[in-house]
């Protein structure tokens, strides 16, 4: 039965340091895959112990189902847990560990042989209910962690960056697995990572965490195409980040002046005339053009990078270094050279994804 | 499983095994060191008036500070022959695998586990004038007449670091499997010989190890009994043997009390050391 | 320089000849059919251990040293736990203190131990018998049943507790489905070594005991003092480190088995094996 999770106002300190975690809400609907999104130490595996019980907010409170969780010992909520290193148990075998939760939770003895083969067959293993994990590969390990933690129907399920530890192939394996996995059990999953591919690829929602504060939570799309902050925009994905002056601020788009361009840019925020503000557009929205009326600005090409399925760009402008992607086969229709040394211009192709922001990256 | 937070059963569990050493451990060895305020009387037996005449007899008599000189140099002898042995002997270790290492493992312990009757015993059958060593080394030609190993120093010292190579070996080795390869490699790549990789690298890498195993063996010799006693007999005197003598012969309890806690004093204070190292680093060796 | 040098292979082989000289002598010494001892042992016989059977002081301290060695061992490894359990789990100050009081008695020569013992036990009245050598012994090996269960229940990866937490087991069930299991092995050693200390322990025995009533080691002491060419005592010394090596050996077999079955073969010093 899987069932909603919401952080309340969730305050969190070790000793007398900086809080790990501050005024942290967040709620997650029932069903939901939702991604724990940032840098090492922005807070987001206190927040799992925080939600599995093994640690207390110093301020704020948890909800399991709209149940307050205060008080209840994590043995006693219903949360299952994949820890990064897989935490089996070493001394037991596959089929000892998977059967572990079903006997602590009394299920009935006798179906419990049943209910494992279940699980096991759910994460795609066979054949090993006799093997102890030290003779699994990690793949193998991490489904049967995924089996045990999955076995007695959890309410949540959580998950400390379940790919991390794997290889690229296997990482696409896996994360087509959890995908499967999860509309399978249609159980709540709250996923750890640092990786924003990861956190692109399998979270039905995003909340990116920076030092314990959440930054925005939203949908990849939102979080990729109108990030609320210059940190986000600068963490997931690639982004151009330019700083420059607001001349002009009209409906919403400001006119930015910096060293070497001129553009707008949609207003993510406080952007008025004479404030400094970063401009952010990613690379693939940056295209080659004929002539200095259409262009943002005028630039010499750098260094061409051919990167199979793309051709990257590092083209000089002003003093800043700007990322261009084209797609492989893609020539602008113009027939300009763009080999290192020419002079180019370049405009972005959807304005609208031009952003801006009130900060710098110094003061970010 | 979270930390005990509950301050009964944290007394508890502290408390019993305290209480257990307290009352049987450091109550006697306290009045111990009472006693050694008092003065032993061949007629009265012993009289409890403080004073320090032991104290003034044992720093006076140069006889006694003549033992324990004897026993700390028998011991500094043992630490560094028991180095020498042991740095390669911890190398060794390392570089075998499986049943070997459990072999050699099982060899380094067996000193310690056997009893050390035993062990001297074994001794006593070697190493007496007619004994197999000295038979072999004659049969050999390398001396003529058989040499004595019984009741001498060199006797002693080899008992002892029979038994004290262990802690040394292990102690050293625990050091040296911390030092990563890489660095002994990244050493090799930028051009340094064996010799300087050792010298610049490993050794002093290995120092924490060395220091702890020698204090450790410094402290074990100090106050061995046994082997000492049963190799050396009466003419290899250490501190160890004059306490028996004064305890159990001479029944002059606080004299004996007295030798036995300026040895403690001595030998206290270089364990102390030792667990503050191994504490520090968190795992006890 | 990870290969196995020549030199140090062969200085591996002297250092074990070393190593077991004295124990291998004893012990074939106790083979020969003179009847003085003799090394090389002329002969073999099995005829003085067949005559240790005769000799009811012997077997008494046999039996006296194994009952001591029993008890003592079981309880240092009861209150070392305790202690353990408090020091890792729980205390935060002091641990430096408690693990120094824990192991003090590993800083006094074994006969002020035996000796201050007994002025004690004589002052409360209770003097040299069973108990008071039994209780000495604990105190004796505890150092050592302490160092060895720390370094199992600090070798428990919490993880593995908390993951037994989140799947529903309540702390004693943790404790005894993932913490004990894991941390047996070492409870398991620090207990044979406790053991093993114990019987073979002459410095403390020598103080806590009476003519009646001398343990094994202590009793060939004495007959090694009287005449050292005897050799019954080679027989009854090789008896004493054959019992050794099978505690010994029944430990490291439990051992084996265990690590093997958790960490792989490579742990226990085989090669690896991916399923």
């Amino acid at each position: 039965m899987s069932k909603s999770v919401e952080l309340r106002n969730v305050w969190k300190s070790y000793g007398a340091d900086t809080p790990v975690l501050r005024d942290v809400s967040l709620r997650v609907m029932p069903g939901e895959r939702l991604c724990l999104l940032g840098p090492s130490g922005s807070g987001k595996t206190t927040t799992l112990n925080v939600i599995a019980g093994f640690t207390k907010p110093d301020r704020g409170s948890v909800l399991i189902g709209g149940v307050p969780q205060e008080g209840i010992a994590p043995h006693k909520r219903r949360v299952g847990v994949v820890f990064q290193s897989y935490a089996l148990f070493p001394h037991m075998t596959v089929y000892e560990n998977v059967a572990f939760g079903l006997k602590m939770h009394k299920y009935p003895a006798a179906d419990i042989p049943a209910r494992v083969r279940e699980c096991l067959q759910l994460v795609r293993l066979t054949d090993v209910e006799k093997r102890y994990p030290a003779q699994l590969s990690g793949g193998q390990q991490q489904r049967v962690a995924l089996a045990r933690a999955l076995a007695m129907q959890p309410d949540v399920l959580l998950l400390d960056e379940p790919l991390s530890n794997l290889d690229a192939k296997l990482r696409r394996e896996m994360r087509a697995e959890l995908l499967d996995l999860h509309s399978r059990t249609q159980v709540t999953m709250i996923f750890v990572t640092h990786d924003q591919e990861e956190a692109l690829t399998l979270g039905h929602r995003i909340a990116v965490l920076r030092d314990g504060q959440l930054q925005q939570v939203g949908t990849p799309d939102e979080l990729y195409n109108t990030p609320s902050n210059l940190f986000v925009a600068d963490f997931i994905g690639e982004s151009n980040l330019l700083p420059g002056r607001v001349t002009r601020h009209e409906g919403g788009v400001a006119t930015v002046q910096g060293n070497g361009f001129l553009c707008d840019a949609r207003a993510m925020g406080l952007c008025q005339p004479g404030d400094t503000v970063t401009v952010a557009i990613r690379p693939h929205n940056l295209t080659f053009v004929s002539s200095r009326d259409k262009a943002l600005g005028e630039g010499r090409v750098l260094r061409v990078t051919y990167m199979g399925g793309r051709t990257e760009y590092e083209v000089a402008v002003g003093p800043h270094v700007v990322l261009v992607w084209l797609a492989a086969d893609e020539r602008p229709a113009h027939a300009v050279p763009m080999e290192p040394g020419s002079v180019v211009y370049l405009a972005p192709r959807d304005a609208a994804k031009v952003l801006c922001y009130p900060e710098t990256k110094a003061t970010t | 499983m979270d930390n005990v937070r509950n301050r009964t059963a944290l007394t508890l569990l502290v408390g019993i095994p305290s209480a257990f050493l307290l009352a049987l451990f450091v109550v006697p060895m306290l009045t111990m060191f009472l006693a050694t305020f008092y003065r032993f009387d061949p007629t009265a037996g012993v009289v409890r008036e403080i004073s320090l005449t032991n104290y003034v007899r044992f720093f006076s008599d140069g006889y006694y500070l003549e033992v324990l000189a004897q026993t700390a140099v028998i011991s500094g002898i043992v630490v560094l022959i028991s180095l020498v042995l042991g740095y390669p002997a911890a190398m060794l270790l390392l570089r075998l695998q499986g049943m070997g290492r459990m072999i050699f493992i099982g060899l380094l312990l067996l000193p310690l586990l056997t009893s050390a009757v035993v062990v001297t015993y074994g001794w006593l059958i070697l190493l007496g004038r007619g004994g197999f060593v000295n038979q072999v080394l004659q049969d050999i030609g390398l001396i003529r007449a058989p040499l004595q190993f019984m009741y001498t120093k060199l006797g002693v010292v080899i008992g002892l670091v029979h038994v004290v190579l262990s802690f040394m070996t292990l102690s050293i080795a625990s050091s040296l499997q911390r030092i990563d390869d890489k660095l002994i490699w990244a050493a090799h790549s930028l051009g340094a010989s064996p010799f300087m990789v050792f010298r610049k690298i490993i050794w002093p890498l290995s120092l924490p190890g060395v220091v702890a195993g020698s204090m450790l063996v410094f402290a074990l010799s100090m106050s061995a009994y046994a082997t000492p006693v049963l190799i050396g007999g009466a003419r290899v005197k250490v501190m160890s043997y004059l306490i028996y003598q004064q305890q159990m012969v001479l029944y002059d309890l606080p004299f004996g009390a007295t030798l036995a806690v300026i040895l403690m004093v001595t030998t206290s204070v270089a364990l102390g050391f030792a667990t503050l190292r191994a504490t520090r680093g968190g795992i006890l060796s | 320089m990870n290969r196995l040098h020549p030199a140090l292979r062969v200085f591996g082989m002297l250092l074990g000849v070393y190593l077991l000289a004295p124990i291998v002598t004893v012990v074939l010494a106790s083979l020969t059919t003179t009847r003085y001892v003799t090394f090389p042992p002329q002969g073999l016989t099995l005829r003085w251990y067949m005559a240790i059977l005769e000799r009811t002081d012997f077997v008494e301290s046999l039996l006296l040293s194994l009952l001591v060695g029993v008890l003592s061992a079981t309880l240092a490894c009861a209150l070392s736990f305790l202690l353990v359990w408090a020091i890792e789990r729980g205390v935060q100050r002091g641990r430096f203190l408690l693990t120094l009081l824990a192991l003090s008695p590993m800083a006094l020569p074994a006969i002020v131990l035996g000796v201050g013992l007994l002025h004690f036990y004589s002052g409360i009245g209770l003097g040299a018998s069973p108990l008071s050598l039994i209780l000495g012994h604990t105190i004796l090996v505890f150092p050592f049943t302490f160092s060895l269960t720390q370094v199992g229940l600090a070798g428990v990866d919490r993880r593995l507790e908390r993951a037994a937490m989140s799947l529903g087991a309540s702390p004693w069930q943790v404790f005894r489905h993932v913490t004990l299991p894991l941390m047996r092995w070492a409870v398991l050693a620090g207990w044979a070594f406790a053991f093993v200390m114990s019987f073979g322990d002459l410095s403390v025995a020598l103080f806590l005991q009476t003519p009646g009533m001398m343990t094994l080691p202590v009793r060939i002491y004495a007959a090694l003092v009287y005449s050292s060419i005897d050799p019954l005592l080679t027989a009854v010394s090789s008896g004493l480190v054959l019992l050794t090596l099978l505690v010994v050996g029944l430990v490291f077999l439990i051992y084996q088995n265990g690590v093997q079955k958790m960490y792989g073969r490579a742990a226990s010093g085989g090669s690896g094996r991916r399923g």
